[in-house]
């Protein structure tokens, strides 16, 4: 008895190659490239009482920590430009400059190293506050 | 009629795989946002300085120095007195003349030194902020009789206003 199972697949196999990569592309146009890499290195600070952070309108990121693990130095970054602190009036006035962004709803999230001087964080405050942002998180890491 | 084979079957069992790896590679490189923090509101900026304190206000002093030691009121303190200090002064329960008569007329002024580090300034500011957040919390049980969750938002800023947060941050020692 001649056994003659069919086990041709009936459907073409050759689309799906197109199928991954129509796949890919959408996963290629939706995700966004974030804005809050940090080209700093800091250590955030451990505070005993903090909330979970949810950025969903409209923000900005300001990181401080070093350039170079080695080198004292602070440096001050926000979104992703690292600014001297003789421009950080204007930077954040950029940041608020769009008509279409509400300042009373612009928050920043600040990122900042542990042991940053508190000289260097009443300045960053002191410009936010000029630009009329008023919403501001400080990350933290929990007590232990 | 011989029928002609169109497709040349390809082995669909690496596509599979395929599929998989853009999987584990999305899942690798997006982040789930773990961010927590410490929420504040600035106050508003005024050309000049903040008025002279009205009279009727009480304050209690937080210094803080460039070794990041803590001083409430003159008197040498340390970060895990400092809630309690805030919530026995806010709500004066003793009637003690030197805090405020009701709540709204306390105000909590943290002064740091330029060296002071910002984790000490977070530390106090969080423990501050939990102060007002419980004594909103106890607060919502007297008035309402409801926890916190069930509060309503008018409710909240009926609270708010009974126990005010008044912060003063001072730039210098003085």
């Amino acid at each position: 008895m001649k056994k003659r199972k069919r086990t041709n697949p009936e459907i073409s196999t050759a689309s799906l190659p197109d199928i991954i990569f129509m796949l890919l592309f959408f996963f290629m146009v939706v995700t966004v490239l974030r804005k809050d890499s940090s080209k700093l290195f800091h250590e955030l600070p451990e505070a005993s009482y903090n909330t979970k952070i949810d950025q969903s309108k409209e923000a900005a990121y300001v990181f401080i920590g070093r350039r170079d693990i080695n080198k004292d130095k602070i440096y001050v970054q926000i979104n992703d430009r690292i600014i001297s602190t003789s421009n950080l009036d204007q930077s954040f006035e950029k940041l608020v400059s769009d008509p279409e962004i509400d300042k009373e709803l612009f928050e920043i999230t600040l990122k900042a190293d542990r042991y940053t001087t508190m000289k260097l964080i009443r300045q960053v405050k002191l410009s936010m506050r000029k630009a009329g942002i008023r919403h501001l998180y400080y990350l933290t890491e929990n007590k232990v | 009629m011989r029928k002609k084979r169109l497709a040349t079957p390809i082995n669909a069992g690496s596509m599979a795989d395929i599929a998989f790896l853009l999987l584990i590679f999305f899942l690798v490189s997006t982040q789930i946002l773990n961010d927590k923090g410490v929420k504040v509101l600035l106050p508003e900026y005024t050309e000049n300085l903040p008025p002279p304190n009205n009279p009727g206000k009480k304050i209690l002093k937080i210094l803080i120095n460039s070794n990041n030691e803590l001083m409430i009121n003159s008197e040498r303190s340390d970060l895990i007195l400092l809630k309690d200090q805030i919530k026995t002064f806010i709500m004066n329960p003793k009637l003690n003349p030197t805090f405020p008569p009701n709540p709204k007329k306390g105000v909590i002024s943290i002064t740091s030194d330029d060296e002071t580090s910002y984790e000490t300034y977070v530390q106090v500011y969080s423990e501050i902020k939990q102060a007002y957040i419980e004594l909103w919390k106890q607060e919502a049980l007297v008035m309402y009789g409801k926890g916190v969750d069930f509060l309503t938002r008018e409710e909240v800023i009926k609270i708010k206003e009974r126990i005010p947060m008044n912060l003063s941050e001072l730039e210098k020692r003085l």
